[in-house]
């Protein structure tokens, strides 16, 4: 009775998150991460070695409390790519500014691009996934209405369904509320939520047939 | 009793030994350097790094040249290079104002989708801008990677002309699919281009290799009806037909070995290739290759490092709780624990699986199921009445029936074409497949019973 009434509460409290979600969704846009979504890459090419110590001062002083990504360009050590939200023409300057005196270069135009890198659309990031998580959901289904088939074939397909469904429709929906960025950790968190989901659903099949089994022996 | 503590004490210097190669590896000294013996991790692209490629809309001109009737000729110029009287000369822009629209940079987009995954790109990032029809292409970076890039300029028309008249025959819309196919010749395997082509196309080859035919005449003269074969406009093959084909198939031969499976597989490769163009279907804009880089992947970050701090506290923890709670079976638990996450992590660098961070999340799910499992076997080890052999057999059969789902989602998706996925598959399925063996050898061999009774 107890743990019904718990139960109602989690479903309660789903429901509730999961409508905060789409209010969310609809309020704002998502969030994704720096590098998913479109931003300013500027390609810096050197020529000679550099620190990146003090470029992070660098960015840091031009780009201040903005976030930034710095990524190597090839091997060599020579060259990196600075990826930032938005670039204004008096950070750019600013930019060339500081790395022409850092680094000693007279033809601070040709060492500096920046480019526009478009945004990383949602269903690309999830498409790749749609298939085997339908094919592997359909199967493990399958297995659960075959391996407990005494706690009722419908009830522990449909629960499992259900908290597979609830559960994902809450993650997504705690990404939008907290404003989590969506990444490259967006997916593979998914699947370990829908993993530990479908475990814990299981776990306790298994400890309801061990119940039974022992009301049996006691009988 | 004796033997029982030799067997132990050998096991767990095993398991040690197994650990320092697992995560320090075994270096010798190689041309004065010293050189890890094991094979090293292969990294995946958020890890490692991605050749990045920027495609642009191509701003090139074409020079084009009409004759005195306003139609279109390649022969329009004297030996000096001057034209022909009467001839006219265009300065025309690849890529006309009209064809410039969003669908069209939807479609180039969706064909280099296609053609990547005809090839067999496992992995990939690609973005467009609307805007400009900039494409940004992240691939990992192979040896294959230059070759693979270099393919996505291509426009993908292809088409059979009449040699003489140069009108089109067939195009890509009769084409239904493309692909390398081989077969044993007397020579050795010869690897062809099979292109397959719809009920349209069918009807047309035939009529084609009727009328495409070398025939010689009541006085002897021999008269042939030659046809090119075109990929964007470049002669690939110039030929006549010797026998009518129905079958809707044409076989065009990319070259033959007798021995050597390079040459083979470098046939092979052209041919998917080539197939891979004609079946990605035509991009309505003429692109080109601006810049090709290899990118490095972005340092960890703060938050990334705190996690990962925040993993290896807990793991600690669990340990701690084990040794206090379980006395010896809990130190043995935890030395079979970090044991086995050595010898995963041994296959992972055999097996040739791409670590990523998605993989990174599926050792994470593996050391929780462990962890279950161990959990599990310890409290079993402290109630009364129950063998040693019952408690595991006990704790195998509850842990299979848990544990199948993680093994079908490893095996569904070890057999997806996509690295990531292949990837998570992969770790789950050799984590798995160990842990079942590992732990039963390791709860057989070390966990006492009588200890934790006490």
């Amino acid at each position: 009775m107890k743990k019904t009434k718990t139960l109602k509460i989690m479903y309660i409290v789903a429901i509730v998150v999961i409508i905060a979600g789409i209010v969310a969704t609809c309020v704002w846009k998502t969030n994704f991460s720096l590098l998913y979504d479109e931003h300013k890459r500027i390609d810096v090419y050197l020529g000679k070695d550099y620190n990146i110590e003090d470029i992070k001062q660098i960015t840091s002083d031009v780009f201040a409390g903005e976030k930034v990504v710095i990524q190597e360009i090839e091997t060599f050590h020579d060259s990196l790519a600075i990826n930032v939200k938005q670039v204004n023409d008096e950070q750019l300057n600013s930019l060339k500014e500081k790395i022409k005196t850092k680094y000693e270069i007279e033809e601070i135009d040709d060492a500096i691009v920046s480019t526009t890198i478009p945004h990383y659309r949602i269903r690309n990031i999830i498409k790749p996934y749609i298939i085997p998580m339908l094919i592997t959901t359909l199967i493990i289904l399958a297995y659960v209405a075959i391996r407990y088939l005494n706690l009722g074939m419908f009830k522990v397909v449909f629960t499992l369904l259900l908290r597979l469904i609830v559960l994902e429709a809450v993650f997504v929906s705690i990404i939008e509320i907290v404003r989590i960025p969506v990444g490259v950790y967006t997916i593979p968190f998914g699947i370990l939520v829908y993993i530990l989901v479908t475990i814990l659903t299981v776990v306790g099949y298994e400890n309801e047939i061990t119940k039974r089994k022992e009301k049996e022996k006691k009988k | 009793m004796k033997k029982n503590k030799l067997v132990k004490l050998l096991t767990i210097l095993i398991i040690i030994s197994i650990c320092f190669i697992s995560f320090a590896g075994i270096w010798i000294k190689k041309q004065g350097q010293m050189k890890n013996v094991l094979p090293d991790y292969i990294l995946g692209m958020n890890i490692s790094g991605t050749r990045t490629a920027k495609f642009n809309v191509s701003d090139e001109t074409e020079e084009i040249i009409y004759d005195a009737e306003g139609n279109v000729t390649t022969e329009g110029t004297n030996e000096d290079g001057s034209l022909k009287e009467g001839y006219t000369k265009e300065d025309k822009k690849v890529n006309s104002e009209e064809v410039l629209t969003q669908n069209n940079y939807e479609t180039v987009k969706k064909v280099m989708e296609k053609r990547l995954e005809n090839i067999g790109v496992s992995e990939y990032v690609i973005r467009l801008n609307n805007q400009n029809g900039e494409i940004i292409l992240e691939l990992p970076e192979n040896s294959n990677t230059d070759e693979i890039i270099s393919n996505l300029t291509y426009l993908g028309k292809f088409e059979i002309k009449d040699s003489q008249t140069d009108e089109v025959l067939i195009n890509n819309n009769d084409v239904k699919q493309a692909s390398a196919v081989y077969g044993s010749t007397n020579s050795g395997t010869a690897v062809y281009l099979s292109i397959e082509f719809n009920k349209e196309g069918k009807e047309k080859l035939e009529n084609i290799t009727k009328t495409y035919i070398s025939s010689t005449d009541e006085d002897g003269n021999k008269t042939t009806k030659n046809i090119s074969i075109e990929l964007d406009e470049e002669t690939m093959l110039e030929t006549y037909f010797s026998e009518t084909i129905s079958n809707g198939i044409l076989q065009l031969t990319i070259g033959s070995a007798s021995t050597s499976n390079e040459e083979i597989a470098s046939y092979i490769k052209q041919a998917n290739q080539v197939a891979g163009l004609i079946d990605g279907g035509v991009m309505p804009i003429h692109y080109e290759l601006e810049q090709n880089n290899y990118m490095s992947a972005p340092a960890f970050e703060m938050i990334e490092k705190v996690v990962l701090g925040i993993i290896f506290a807990v793991v600690l923890i669990g340990f701690i709780y084990w040794i206090i709670r379980y006395k010896a079976n809990g130190i043995f638990a935890t030395i079979s624990y970090i044991g086995w996450l050595a010898i995963t992590l041994l296959v992972i660098r055999y097996a040739n699986v791409s670590i990523s961070l998605e993989t990174i999340l599926a050792i994470i799910t593996l050391l929780i199921c462990n962890y279950l499992i161990l959990q599990y076997t310890l409290k079993q080890f402290t109630k009364k009445g129950e063998s040693k052999n019952g408690i595991i057999n006990k704790t195998y059969k509850r842990y299979a029936s848990i544990f199948a789902p993680i093994a079908i989602l490893s095996v569904v998706f070890t057999f997806i074409n996509w690295l990531s996925i292949s990837s998570i598959g992969m770790v789950l399925f050799w984590g798995m497949t160990i842990l079942t063996v590992y732990d039963y050898i390791v709860m057989k061999i070390l966990f006492e019973i009588k200890e934790v009774k006490k």
